[in-house]
């Protein structure tokens, strides 16, 4: 896990607003009866989830070229925390991300 | 993680003392497993790739026969399909050595006497084993004399405190960047919180002696103090109750006090909250930041 690279969704729109970060993902197409209902209740077609400060630092870090342990030790150093703090820290931002699409995990090759 | 990529392990090291128990360990290995209770329990030590050592003790009414006990255990081992088991020796703790689950483990048991209790400590090998540092970790393992009035000291997390004589250890809160921990003895008449708490910009808007203030200001007979001591700015106030009237008829009020200041060196905050039920005002000592908490890692104090 600490050899992986989290790579952000390319497709995700970045905005600033107020120093949190708003990240809008769009939403999957879905079925054809929600594409129906949707004609007639227009809605947004994007997710928009708001990162607290520290959700948006980890989020930063994710360049899609360091590792996971690279951004622990980057999040660690940041804000004065130990190694395993920080990693149970971005672990859980990490977790969050990927689950909303913000991110995808690139494992690590055999031998990396 | 290949083992080959592995950042090198720093020479520094770290003491911890849990369970009246010392051991000094690498810096970069952290505690992320315990057990509270005294009789029996277990510590498990990880650096960043994974555990490195368990650490288990038991009390026990006198000394164990050793080499009947390791010979026990090796035939165990066998019996668990553990190939090549091997009996072992380091800095004077009996051991035996083998392969389980593809990780070479080393496993040395010893007896102390004060405390009446066995440890055992197992090391993980995840590359290759490290006699030196095996033996390094199985001789700093010794007993922690109790300290002033028979005051038990700890030393984790960050922390280094002495808790009230006769209290256990009873509660727990260990999250990034916060590490609570509480002491109280079995009659419930003293009580020690000591807490570490990280990430100090995110919370902390304005002065600490403020945020002290209105965290614990309770009761009556309030008084504050303000002192430094080695570059640390101690806010320090202290107060009486409120108890319940039959409690306090029957044991006397609770007397208060509260010391929090931020470390230079960590940047953190250390607050230590203690509640004492006398019927007199405990008598203050000359320095109580100095003689009842530090800061771990703050090399300039000492208990």
């Amino acid at each position: 896990m600490l050899a992986a690279r989290p790579i952000p969704n390319k497709a995700a729109r970045v905005e600033e607003e107020g120093g949190r970060v708003v990240i809008y993902v769009k939403k999957a197409p879905g079925r054809r009866g929600r594409r129906v209902w949707r004609r007639i209740m227009p809605t947004r077609d994007e997710r928009r989830f708001t990162l607290d400060p520290l959700g948006a630092d980890c989020w930063r870090l994710c360049d899609g070229q360091r590792t996971v342990e690279e951004i622990v030790d980057r999040f660690a150093e940041r804000h004065g925390l130990s190694f395993h703090e920080s990693r149970v820290a971005v672990t859980g931002y990490l977790k969050q991300l990927i689950q909303r699409a913000i991110l995808a995990i690139a494992l690590a090759t055999e031998g990396e | 993680m290949n083992p080959a990529r592995e950042r090198p392990r720093p020479t520094a090291t770290r003491l911890w003392i849990w369970r009246s128990l010392r051991l000094e360990l690498p810096a970069d290995w952290e505690m992320l497993q315990f057990t509270r209770r005294p009789e029996r329990g277990r510590c498990a030590f990880a650096d960043r790739y994974g555990f490195r050592l368990e650490f288990t003790w038991r009390n026990v009414p006198g000394p164990p026969d050793f080499e009947r006990m390791m010979n026990d255990y090796a035939a165990q081992l066998r019996a668990r399909k553990m190939p090549d088991v091997r009996r072992a020796s380091a800095a004077k703790w009996p051991g035996v050595r083998g392969v389980e689950d593809g990780v070479e483990t080393s496993r040395f048991g010893y007896y102390f006497d004060a405390e009446s209790c066995i440890v055992e400590a197992v090391f993980l090998w995840r590359t290759e084993r490290e006699p030196a540092l095996e033996r390094a970790v199985l001789k700093s393992i010794a007993e922690e004399p109790a300290g002033p009035d028979d005051a038990r000291r700890w030393r984790a997390f960050g922390m280094d405190l002495f808790a009230p004589p006769g209290a256990g250890l009873e509660e727990t809160r260990i999250l990034p960047g916060e590490a609570d921990l509480v002491f109280a003895d079995p009659q419930g008449r003293s009580r020690l919180r000591a807490r570490r708490i990280g990430l100090v910009d995110r919370w902390l808007t304005g002065d600490l002696g403020a945020w002290l203030r209105q965290a614990r200001r309770r009761g009556r007979a309030q008084r504050e103090r303000v002192w430094t001591d080695r570059g640390h700015t101690v806010f320090h106030i202290e107060g009486q109750g409120p108890d319940p009237g039959w409690r306090r008829l029957a044991r006397g009020p609770t007397w208060w006090t509260s010391d929090a200041w931020r470390c230079p060196g960590d940047g953190r905050v250390y607050v230590r909250d203690e509640d004492l039920q006398r019927r007199r005002r405990p008598v203050e000592s000359a320095n109580p930041f100095g003689r009842r908490m530090v800061c771990a890692g703050c090399g300039a104090l000492a208990p």
